[in-house]
């Protein structure tokens, strides 16, 4: 694996454009740098490891399974069983800790390409939701890829009964029409938030409110239009659309004290960045960024948000932000009240992923800023709080694990 | 209702007087060379212990370093990797309190013939005042002679220890930097705080200086606009003065110097300032300068340097820019690798030596093609970093 690896990179080094004298030769592919082979990969190790962090707060990491491949998201259940999605298009089920070989049936079929983290790569299943009153109705919604026919395909949510063993009843209650990576989250008061992409062929879409890519919508636990959404009855504007201007999503939370949704989007180099969405806001994407192109140049002429909602938080350089939670719980104390937010790779160098943590003082204003698990090189693809008041961690690996956060004694 | 949600967020959020240290524990710097891979070439670090927050080196024609040991005041030579016990005789007395002290020390660019040294430090201007002072002297084997006094910035700090990197530029010409400008001192023209100064080797005012005879204005300063903390270098290929700076929280930045140009501070930055709220609504203003490179959030850059030398390939061009502490978490420091297109638009950035839990104060190359790293620890450190097969 490695040789292929180290064979890979001096093949692409060796048709690189050539650059410089004075500068290192930085092979290009289809106008992006060929990342480096990076830090190499560590097989995370069976037993828990402990570390030190910040606050004082030192923790135990309990690998809970390393037995998934590639998962995506993670969802608790009342009975607190954890539902995980692979990007490969199975949703699995966790009960007291140990992961159900089997995947579970009734899933939609997916459409899934590529190697995660690499251009080209499409995911079958991405995010799973919990119906609020899921005790009532045992609804559960999963955003996936849904091939249309042989060379179309389109994110779509379903939606499905658990009987305890499968998904029944299976139907798509919304189909973006476009392709992408999304999340969904459930608000408040009971609408589905789900976030959508622009595409390579229409780069302006997230600007236009007369599409569905590049947006936040929010919909109806059905699918359909909540009627104080803030474009509804306005011409060239889809009802659904509930913010415009954005990347590429890949964290929702819903903030616990005021209900605010606050979402996470990629930027391309540099200005990842954490919005708190407001109805009918536009965050700028791609006309204003505080990033750069993956080639070099800056991705706006001058670094401003003037007239666009500006980020609550922002990376430079990126981190490939990915899940966010707040957390709430009280086995952590030191880190009540923190934002959490996976980190796929810092400053476009592979075998950097790690958990990133921001304290915030109470006006929600940025105070510090905390690189955790640095030292497991792990894509790390979501966080969430357990029922437990522990932290949950998905690796976006051929060797995905679910890993815990546990206070150490 | 919204004050009751106020509240409700107020008792989620951590208390901060509840907080233990903010810092990772410390780690003890290895005596033995270590092995490190990075992201695009193996390393060995040796290291070299006995300096006392050490801040910036010079390396002399035979290859001898020159290291300043910031709160002691001391220049300390190492030989042969050996650090001489003896310090360097000469040197004025600094005021070497907190960040104060002996900082940069520079060669003159014909130094194998006139044996001259530039050093910046703190004097102790008594109650507690103090401010940067440029001296040169010339260097006689273990002493310092012909100690003269070039500048002394006017401005009295009370506050914080102004950084004062320099660098000659491809001009011939000496570059200065005053820090410790946290407030609007930053803008004025007639306060050396927050300016990139220009001087000719003796110190005098070179005439091409975009201020000279403009009426309140310092006649030294080449840029204004920069805040604290500040590292300098020259772009081997163009020549530019690239200069560091930190941000408050967030907002370290990377500047390309321009004649008589405005970096923005403190009216824009990229930062927040310590207790949360924004500096600026936005981080540009038309007719102030961009950063070349930003950092959110701060990594409290400090020295920086162009690597040039063959013995590092995949490194070639890259800049190599030190950090203090990542964050505002103590004990995170580390040294950061940016990579630049063929326009020097950076590209990639990667961090390096964040095992080691060091505050990285400065970053060198040597005549020997490899890089060099000081520690800023009580117990301070020179790396040197050679690839690893």
């Amino acid at each position: 694996m490695k040789i292929w690896h180290l064979l890979a990179f001096l093949l692409v080094a060796a048709v690189g454009t050539g650059a410089g004298s004075a500068q290192q030769t930085v092979p290009f592919s289809g106008g992006i740098p060929v990342a480096p082979l990076g830090l190499a990969g560590r097989r995370l190790p069976d037993a828990p490891m402990e570390f030190d962090t910040g606050e004082g707060q030192r923790i135990r990491v309990v690998v809970v399974t390393k037995a998934l491949e590639y998962p995506w998201s993670l969802a608790f259940l009342p009975d607190g069983s954890m539902l995980v999605t692979e990007r490969a298009g199975r949703l699995r089920i966790i009960r007291n800790g140990v992961l159900d070989p089997q995947p579970i049936a009734g899933a939609p079929a997916s459409y899934w390409a590529g190697e995660s983290g690499l251009p080209g790569a499409v995911h079958g299943f991405m995010d799973v939701a919990v119906h609020p009153r899921f005790a009532e109705n045992r609804l559960l919604y999963l955003s996936y890829t849904k091939p249309l026919d042989e060379k179309r395909r389109t994110v779509a949510i379903a939606r499905g009964r658990w009987d305890g063993q499968a998904l029944t009843g299976v139907n798509d209650v919304f189909v973006t029409g476009a392709p992408g990576t999304t999340r969904i989250a459930f608000a408040r008061d009971g609408t589905l938030f789900v976030t959508t992409t622009g595409t390579p062929q229409q780069p302006n879409s997230p600007q236009d409110p007369d599409s569905l890519g590049g947006k936040v919508l929010r919909l109806t636990d059905e699918g359909g239009v909540p009627r104080d959404n803030p474009f509804v009855g306005r011409a060239g504007h889809r009802p659904e659309v509930y913010t415009l201007g954005h990347r590429s999503s890949l964290g929702l939370a819903m903030h616990p004290g005021t209900g605010e949704m606050w979402q996470n989007e990629n930027g391309p180099n540099g200005g990842d960045e954490i919005n708190i969405l407001q109805p009918g806001r536009n965050y700028g994407w791609p006309v204003v960024s505080f990033g750069r192109t993956y080639p070099g140049p800056w991705q706006s002429e001058r670094p401003r948000h003037e007239g666009f909602e500006p980020p609550v938080a922002f990376w430079m350089p990126s981190i490939a932000v990915s899940g966010m939670a707040f957390y709430t719980g009280d086995r952590l104390p030191k880190w009540k009240g923190d934002v959490f937010v996976g980190a796929l790779r810092t400053g476009e160098i592979p075998g950097t992923g790690h958990l990133e943590r921001i304290l915030f003082n109470e006006k929600m204003q940025e105070l510090r800023r905390e690189s955790l698990l640095t030292e497991l090189r792990q894509r790390i693809r979501d966080v969430r709080q357990g029922p437990d008041g522990l932290l949950y961690l998905l690796t976006d690996e051929k060797e995905g694990a679910v890993l815990r956060i546990e206070p150490a004694s | 209702m919204k004050r009751l949600l106020m509240l409700a967020v107020a008792l989620a959020a951590t208390p901060l007087l509840a907080q233990g240290p903010i810092a990772v524990p410390r780690r003890p710097l290895p005596d033995g060379p270590v092995a490190m891979e990075t992201a695009e070439q193996r390393i060995r670090v040796t290291v070299l212990k006995g300096f006392a927050h050490p801040w910036s080196l010079a390396f002399l024609p035979g290859g001898d370093i020159l290291v300043t040991e910031r709160n002691a005041g001391r220049l300390r030579i190492v030989r042969n990797g050996v650090l001489d016990p003896q310090p360097i005789s000469g040197v004025p007395a600094v005021y070497g309190a907190g960040l104060a002290g002996l900082m940069e020390v520079v060669l003159h660019p014909k130094f194998a013939d006139n044996r001259l040294v530039y050093l910046s430090y703190i004097k102790d201007l008594g109650n507690k005042a103090h401010t940067p002072v440029l001296i040169r002297a010339r260097l006689d084997g273990m002493a310092l002679t012909n100690v003269q006094q070039l500048f002394v910035a006017t401005d009295i700090f009370t506050g914080p220890a102004a950084g004062s990197a320099m660098t000659f530029g491809p001009d011939g010409r000496l570059y200065l930097v005053v820090g410790g400008a946290n407030d609007a001192v930053a803008q004025r023209l007639d306060a050396y705080s927050g300016k990139v100064l220009r001087f000719n080797d003796d110190g005098s005012v070179p005439p091409d200086n975009p201020f000279v005879g403009r009426a309140g204005a310092k006649p030294e300063i080449w840029s204004y606009g920069h805040r604290n903390m500040i590292g300098l270098t020259v772009h081997p290929g163009t020549g530019a003065i690239w200069e560091s700076e930190n941000g408050p929280q967030g907002g370290d930045e990377v500047n390309i110097i321009r004649k008589g140009a405005n970096y923005g501070w403190p009216i824009v930055s990229y930062g927040r300032t310590y207790e949360g709220p924004r500096v600026s609504d936005s981080p540009y203003k038309e007719g102030m300068e961009v950063p070349h490179i930003v950092w959110i959030p701060s990594i409290a850059a400090s020295g920086l340097t162009f690597y040039s030398g063959d013995r590092f390939p995949r490194w070639k061009g890259n800049l190599f820019v030190g950090g203090l502490q990542y964050g505002r978490i103590a004990n995170t420091g580390q040294l950061h690798r940016v990579v630049f297109n063929e326009n020097g638009d950076e590209i990639r950035r990667e961090a390096l030596l964040t095992d080691l839990r060091q505050r990285i104060r400065n970053v060198r190359q040597g005549p020997d093609g490899l890089l060099y790293v000081l520690t800023d620890e009580d117990d301070g450190a020179l790396l040197k970093l050679e690839p690893a097969e």
